[in-house]
């Protein structure tokens, strides 16, 4: 691209007030003006970003690397470090990616989530028992949507759930803006090591049936895996898995204390819940960016991609495609493609946790519309605290009464 | 195998990432391996009856390991 269409851009741009679930006025403006607006990111780098529905998908199956050590990767926040260490096969490309990934992947099937359902709404009952015998208003966040991922992730991994305090506020410093900086980043990712290594020892002495005695099995007796990638794949799962989901469920909330007739029509007829979360998922799309390093030249209309260029895709934009969801704005719980959103991203990258994390949504979903018919927010709606400057949106508490 | 006009099923295993999201749209079509999540088949035939479901699997397979190609045998 020329230098003349480079703008420098605040990002991600800031949703509109009052609507935390809408698209950003700068995004409209950008795409209005170009299909693949190329811009300056705060970190100095550049990066084309990618709105259509078909182009995301495209770029995310095509030429292109996930390393983030790659001196064109486009990383957003000025001041923090690569992941790629730290993160194992979440910035691995290509055969090793997927041998790192297949190590973990079937503890995530569809076979593996549906047994693991008796428990999640075990696990959902409890919280939602407890938030109900407490004061009001509640936090919703800290009362469910951060217990019941943490739980599961923990329990799938065998991690002690007494210990998530320490490693909620490294995953959190791990995942969140610039006010952390490249220091403490660094210093989070060595100590939620040296956290996994100590754990792998005791698991290694006294085995559990759980995906980290089962890890390390693997690890001792191949020694053409690399050491370094247990404590980053456990690290990995344990990030990957409880902020998103945890979001996730805040963010429903909010969305089905918004619009009362999807919370109504989950109500009249429970089985339109996996289809309204599917919903969910598009229309909020908590990914706020994707990014990518084009490994040969991409062509997208009359846009050429370089080779070795930065790319973001928006999960948020592809999922309001007019072309592909008609009336892309509205919340409908019978929207009959809501399941080819991107929201969990796409190519081989594609969310592990996918076939997990709906079956949670679901369950607290449909708790949430049954149990709590008159949920309602206690703060006006402008006055919740954003995470703008997360890779994952979402809101710091939701104070509700019922 | 019986030639017949609708499209044909190809798995390029080695691509799969275990998303599962085959088995998802096409339970009745696709399983995962119990050792590393990567696809297998329930069948080799199916009747046209599925061909919705199997056609919504290949869209919705993020690592492009699901295709469909000419008409052929299944
Ligand atoms: C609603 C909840 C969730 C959302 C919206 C979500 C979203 C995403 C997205 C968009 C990606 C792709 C990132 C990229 O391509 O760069 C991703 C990757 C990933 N997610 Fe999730 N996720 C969720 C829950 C989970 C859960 C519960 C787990 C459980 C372990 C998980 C584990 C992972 C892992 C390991 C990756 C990296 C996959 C790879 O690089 O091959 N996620 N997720
Ligand atoms: S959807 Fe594609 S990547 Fe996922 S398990 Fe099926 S074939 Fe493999």
């Amino acid at each position: 691209m020329s230098a003349a269409t480079l703008t420098a851009e605040r990002f991600p741009p800031p949703r509109p007030a009052e609507r935390p679930l809408g698209i950003p006025e700068d995004y409209r403006r950008m795409f209005a003006g170009a299909r693949v607006p190329h811009v300056l990111l705060p970190s100095g780098r550049t990066a084309h970003l990618l709105g259509r529905y078909e182009d995301v998908r495209a770029v995310l199956t095509g030429p292109v690397s996930a390393d983030g050590a790659h001196p064109g990767f486009p990383m957003v926040r000025a001041g923090t470090a690569s992941t790629s260490n730290a993160l194992s096969f979440f910035r691995m490309d290509g055969a090793d990616h997927r041998r790192y990934r297949r190590l973990v992947a079937a503890d995530f099937s569809v076979a593996q989530v549906a047994r693991m359902r008796p428990r999640l709404e075990r696990i959902v009952d409890e919280l939602i028992d407890g938030m109900l015998a407490g004061d009001q208003p509640a936090d919703l966040a800290t009362m469910i949507a951060l217990p019941l991922p943490t739980q599961v992730i923990c329990h799938i991994l065998g991690v002690p759930y007494t210990d998530r305090a320490s490693f909620q506020q490294l995953s959190d410093t791990l995942t969140r803006g610039p006010e952390h900086g490249r220091e403490s980043f660094l210093a989070a990712v060595m100590r939620l090591q040296a956290y996994v290594e100590k754990l792998a020892v005791a698991k290694r002495d006294e085995p559990g049936d759980d995906l980290l005695s089962a890890l390390i099995e693997n690890f001792d007796h191949d020694d053409s895996l690399d050491r370094r990638q247990l404590a980053a794949m456990v690290l990995l799962l344990l990030v990957a898995g409880h902020e998103t989901t945890a979001s996730m469920i805040t963010l429903g909330a909010l969305a089905l204390i918004e619009h009362p007739h999807v919370a109504e029509a989950v109500r009249a007829d429970p089985g339109v819940t996996p289809n309204v979360a599917e919903e969910l998922l598009r229309y909020i799309s908590i990914a706020q960016w994707v990014p990518r390093v084009a490994t040969e030249e991409i062509v997208l209309g009359d846009t050429t991609i370089r080779a070795g260029e930065g790319l973001i895709a928006l999960p948020l934009m592809a999922n309001r495609d007019p072309d592909v969801f008609a009336n892309p704005d509205a919340l409908e719980p019978y929207r009959w493609n809501a399941d080819r959103h991107l929201g969990f991203g796409f190519g081989p990258h594609q969310c592990l946790g996918v076939q997990l994390a709906r079956m949670e949504l679901q369950v607290v979903f449909e708790a949430l519309a049954c149990r709590l018919p008159g949920l309602r927010l206690a703060v006006p709606v402008g006055e919740l605290a954003l995470r703008q400057q997360s890779a994952m949106f979402g809101v710091e508490s939701l104070p509700v009464t019922w | 195998m019986e030639k017949t006009d609708r499209p044909a099923l190809r798995i390029q295993d080695e691509l799969c990432v275990g998303a599962g999201e085959c088995v998802r749209a096409a339970p009745e079509i696709f399983d995962q391996h119990d050792e590393d999540g990567t696809v297998t088949l329930r069948r080799v035939t199916w009747d046209e009856t599925f061909d919705e479901d199997v056609r919504h699997a290949v869209f919705v397979c993020p690592s492009g390991a699901l295709t469909l190609g000419e008409t052929g045998s299944q």
